[in-house]
């Protein structure tokens, strides 16, 4: 018999840390602390207290990027910037076998805001006013029926209002410069980079001081990329690191290129190395029976040689496959972020994102990119995934493209070595 | 010849757990754990068994697993060994992972300790309390009221 163990009394001290590893989201604290007397005894957090913990440690107060970076759009006397986070969150209703399948028109997605530093509210997805609420939307959510996930987070900066004022300032005007903020920080200090509207890159470093509360700019904007030559489409973090990604056109010419090279290394390369005696010399008429007696009749140390050099080379065919296999991903890519960017255009579409009335109201077109977008947010994928996977394929190529190069370095001396040892016409492309 | 790679040949030490299952580690895999490090300290005889006692041998044989691999850190990346710590712990069962922590908690091994936390706290994110309950197999024995009350905790302003 399988004695099952008593989760409810495990140490404080042990559920404490556990209930400290989900401190990014507020709401799986609430989950815990309502699980059991122990489990509410063990967290140290209560949320009526300690709003904050949803975006530790914003909203800063940072200096407005230069002149340069918004250009026509900058605005006068604005030298204060506010950076603050948004939560994307799901609310679906608790899964009820008895319900109608008519409870789906209650899933809703929403944009968790934190404009001050203890105050949270919620909005409409894409929605520039504060504080609006999807159209039957309740007044008051039961979390017991209830499911809320969060689907991912975005920052942004706002200009500071005057007033220093409780309600959120009006993003729009930024948003027609900022296209986008990360976030890095390697623990001692931030960092803020900014994509411009225009493909530039802005950055400042934020220092902590003490305290999350003396968090503030040590330096002023510097500019990392000015959107000459070429223009940056979008920013990731990765791994501490800002990644920039800059027209799809570019990424899918390299593919290309790739694609040519390697072919051009695989016509080289004897088919079936690894079976030597179905060897076919390249860029010779076969005549198989006879090339099949020449290695064989190598003397069996050049023999085994010729196997181990033949061996080197056949990677270019696994190479070749997997740059024909980034293309193929690189278009679905593309077609998808089509698909997104028209569904953010679509203002009608902007503001429903998750409700199922939508499907009746939309025309065939759209609807073919808002289920996708819905397919996103169901599987947990968000645009933010779908530019790490821009961003791993980004890595993927520079490693072909490495290892393309080693390639072409080594094939011509073994190819030159082999075929003089089986008396084939060795000719250098 | 004096070796700077690889050390003097190590030390063994003889763990015992609570169910008198022996287990011979070399010492730098066991000095991991901060308490055998202590125990070791205070022992005049090193050859006698360490009594780990609060510690099954299965669970002790899966933490000597997870010691040895961070024992040897020169032959994996950061990126690997992260790589192996994932499936480490996605090859526990509930159960064992409950005392695995209880194991890590006791011998202080940090990085397990931290592993089986995250591990645990990945298994919270997402689900209702309902659902947490279910999944932990723990009885819910909160009155409505105190129930209630939890979740007022509610973060959310809808206040226009």
């Amino acid at each position: 018999m399988v004695i099952i163990p008593p989760w409810t009394d495990l140490p404080d001290e042990l559920l404490s840390d556990i209930s400290k590893r989900l401190d990014t989201n507020p709401l799986d604290i609430l989950s815990f602390r309502s699980v059991c007397h122990s489990w509410l005894s063990s967290s140290p957090f209560s949320l009526s207290y300690s709003p904050q913990s949803l975006f530790s440690p914003l909203p800063l107060i940072t200096p407005s990027p230069p002149d340069p970076l918004l250009h026509r759009y900058a605005i006068p006397n604005s030298n204060a910037s506010l950076l603050s986070g948004t939560a994307i969150f799901a609310l679906r209703p608790q899964f009820d076998p008895d319900d109608t399948p008519s409870c789906m028109a209650n899933a809703w997605v929403l944009f968790l805001d934190q404009p001050k530093i203890d105050k949270v509210s919620i909005r409409k997805p894409f929605s520039q006013s504060p504080y609006s609420r999807p159209m039957n939307f309740p007044n008051s959510i039961d979390l017991l029926k209830y499911r809320i996930t969060e689907l991912g987070r975005f920052y942004n900066l706002t200009n500071l209002p005057e007033d220093g004022g409780g309600k959120v300032s009006k993003p729009r005007d930024w948003l027609g410069d900022v296209l986008k903020v990360v976030l890095i920080s390697n623990g001692d200090d931030f960092a803020v980079v900014v994509l411009s509207h225009e493909g530039k890159l802005g950055f400042i470093r934020l220092g902590f001081g003490d305290s999350f509360e003396n968090l503030n700019a040590e330096t002023d904007w510097e500019i990392i990329h000015d959107g000459r030559g070429f223009r940056f489409d979008d920013i990731v973090e990765l791994k501490g690191r800002v990644l920039g990604i800059d027209r799809r056109g570019r990424m899918s010419e390299r593919v290309k290129t790739l694609l040519t090279e390697l072919n051009r290394l695989d016509m080289r390369i004897p088919r079936n190395p690894e079976r030597l005696e179905v060897l076919t010399p390249p860029l010779l008429p076969p005549f198989i029976p006879m090339y099949e007696v020449k290695v064989n009749a190598l003397h069996p140390k050049r023999k085994m040689v010729a196997l181990e050099k033949l061996k080197k080379v056949c990677y270019v065919n696994k190479m070749v496959l997997q740059a024909r296999e980034i293309d193929k991903l690189l278009k679905r890519i593309e077609k998808i972020s089509v698909s997104w960017k028209q569904h953010c255009k679509s203002a009608n579409l902007q503001n429903r994102v998750g409700t199922a009335l939508l499907a009746k109201e939309e025309s065939c077109a759209s609807l073919e990119s808002f289920r996708i977008v819905q397919n996103a947010i169901k599987h947990g994928k968000s645009k933010f995934d779908l530019l790490s996977l821009e961003v791993k394929i980004h890595t993927c190529l520079l490693q072909l493209e490495e290892d393309t190069t080693e390639a072409k370095g080594t094939l011509n001396p073994a190819l030159f070595l082999l075929y003089s040892w089986l008396g084939w016409e060795h000719k250098v492309v | 010849m004096a070796s700077t790679s690889t050390s003097t040949l190590s030390r063994k030490l003889i763990l015992k757990s609570s169910d008198g299952e022996k287990f011979e580690v070399d010492e730098n895999v066991a000095m991991q754990s901060q308490t055998i490090k202590h125990m070791i300290e205070d022992l005049d005889d090193i050859n006698s068994p360490i009594p780990v006692s609060i510690v099954t041998g299965t669970i002790l044989s899966k933490v000597i697993e997870y010691c040895k691999k961070h024992a040897t850190e020169d032959s994996d990346s950061d990126e690997q060994l992260k790589q192996w710590d994932k499936e480490y712990a996605n090859n526990m069962d509930l159960n064992t992972l409950y005392y695995l922590l209880l194991a890590a908690n006791y011998m202080e091994i940090k990085g397990l300790l931290e592993l089986i936390t995250q591990c645990v706290a990945d298994m919270i994110k997402g689900k209702s309390p309902e659902e947490i309950r279910a999944h932990f197999n723990i009885k819910n024995d909160f009155t409505p009221q105190e129930e209630a009350n939890i979740r007022n905790e509610n973060p959310w302003a809808f206040e226009n």
